[in-house]
């Protein structure tokens, strides 16, 4: 749940963003501070996969968006995931 | 903050450098920050330039080395070690053994899936490539074997010091260009599992190798010396993180 490819993802599904700005939105919506460095890294990993693309620099800081196939792969991403959360609640359920 | 950067590779730094250091100067320089970017740097500089293969061979060369450092280490040991005190020694060294064969297997089965697209990569003019670094390994070799049969000869320390050299320079050269070749072949599924069972199997004889120490010095306090306990473990440490670096990169 704390893979930097698949945070970033659900942090520029609400729209582009620059470094900084990916950096504080995964902290408010998953309480993980990523690294700079882990940052980029995953950044440089999904542009290179086509998932993310930038769009023009302002100043040193380029804003980033989701492409059409980093769409379609944060919603299998997301559907893999639902599966095991709806698996282990219902597992859980006869436990509670 | 710009010498930070400069671990990252120079076309990595071109394209995101700017960004990155925009960034550090948002953030507060702290430890935990500066330790982030130098792994990351390292990582960038070790995929950007070694295919996730190349990486699994590197690390099984270098954990190899630390296996040999295990082997020699281990030599003679049930002459220190009472009849009735060798059953859990004796089980953990035969653990370390047979996870060797299991990994040396995979190995050699990734090895030999990607021998239809090295060689398809060869015809194709690749062999000037890799005529270099293959020349090179083989000199060390042949140079290795020269060394080998000195020491059979003469039992001779110099030469047996050359022997270790040059093997060990032999084992990196062959490396080399195998990883070289990786870069041209053509990704196989069947890779990430693989390399997924190295990665186990380094993990194994870690711990086989750490019980059977225990136990050894449990009876025997003196009989490994401190140094090469440490080049054992630093070889076999390192070898399964790049193995485990590869193993990432391939399933990514």
């Amino acid at each position: 749940m704390n893979d930097p490819g698949l945070l970033i993802l659900t942090s520029l599904s609400s729209g582009p963003k620059h470094g900084h700005a990916l950096l504080l939105d995964i902290d408010s919506f998953a309480g993980v501070r990523l690294g700079p460095g882990t940052l980029y890294g995953a950044i440089s990993r999904l542009e290179e996969r086509g998932l993310i693309e930038p769009l023009a620099a302002d100043d040193r800081r380029r804003p980033y968006r989701l492409t059409a196939a980093g769409t379609t792969e944060l919603a299998d991403s997301l559907a893999a995931m639902r599966q095991i959360v709806d698996t282990a609640t219902s597992r859980l359920a006869p436990v509670t | 903050m710009k010498l930070l950067l400069r671990i990252y590779p120079r076309r990595w730094r071109e394209r995101y450098g700017d960004e990155l250091l925009a960034l550090l100067e948002a953030e507060p320089l702290t430890w935990r920050v500066r330790a982030d970017v130098v792994a990351s740097g390292l990582r960038e500089r070790l995929c950007g330039t070694v295919p996730p293969q190349g990486l699994v061979l590197w690390a099984w060369s270098v954990f190899v080395i630390g296996g040999m450092g295990f082997q020699k280490t281990s030599e003679h040991w049930q002459v220190v070690v009472a009849a009735n005190d060798r059953a859990v020694p004796t089980v953990a060294f035969d653990v370390v053994q047979a996870a060797a064969a299991i990994g040396s297997a995979a190995v050699l089965a990734g090895v030999t899936l990607a021998l239809p697209s090295f060689v398809r990569d060869l015809r194709s003019g690749g062999w000037s490539r890799l005529r270099r670094p293959i020349l090179i390994a083989s000199a060390t070799t042949l140079l290795a074997a020269a060394a080998l049969v000195a020491v059979a000869l003469h039992h001779d320390i110099v030469a047996a010091s050359i022997f270790v050299v040059s093997a060990v320079f032999s084992l990196f050269a062959w490396t080399h260009a195998a990883a070289l070749a990786a870069r041209r072949v053509a990704k196989v599924r069947a890779h990430a599992p693989l390399a997924l069972t190295v990665v186990a199997t380094m993990i194994v004889m870690m711990v086989g190798a750490a019980v059977w120490f225990a136990a050894v010095n449990a009876h025997a306090p003196s009989f490994v010396g401190a140094a090469q306990l440490a080049v054992t473990a630093t070889f076999m440490l390192a070898g399964t993180a790049l193995a485990t670096t590869g193993v990432r990169s391939l399933r990514a």
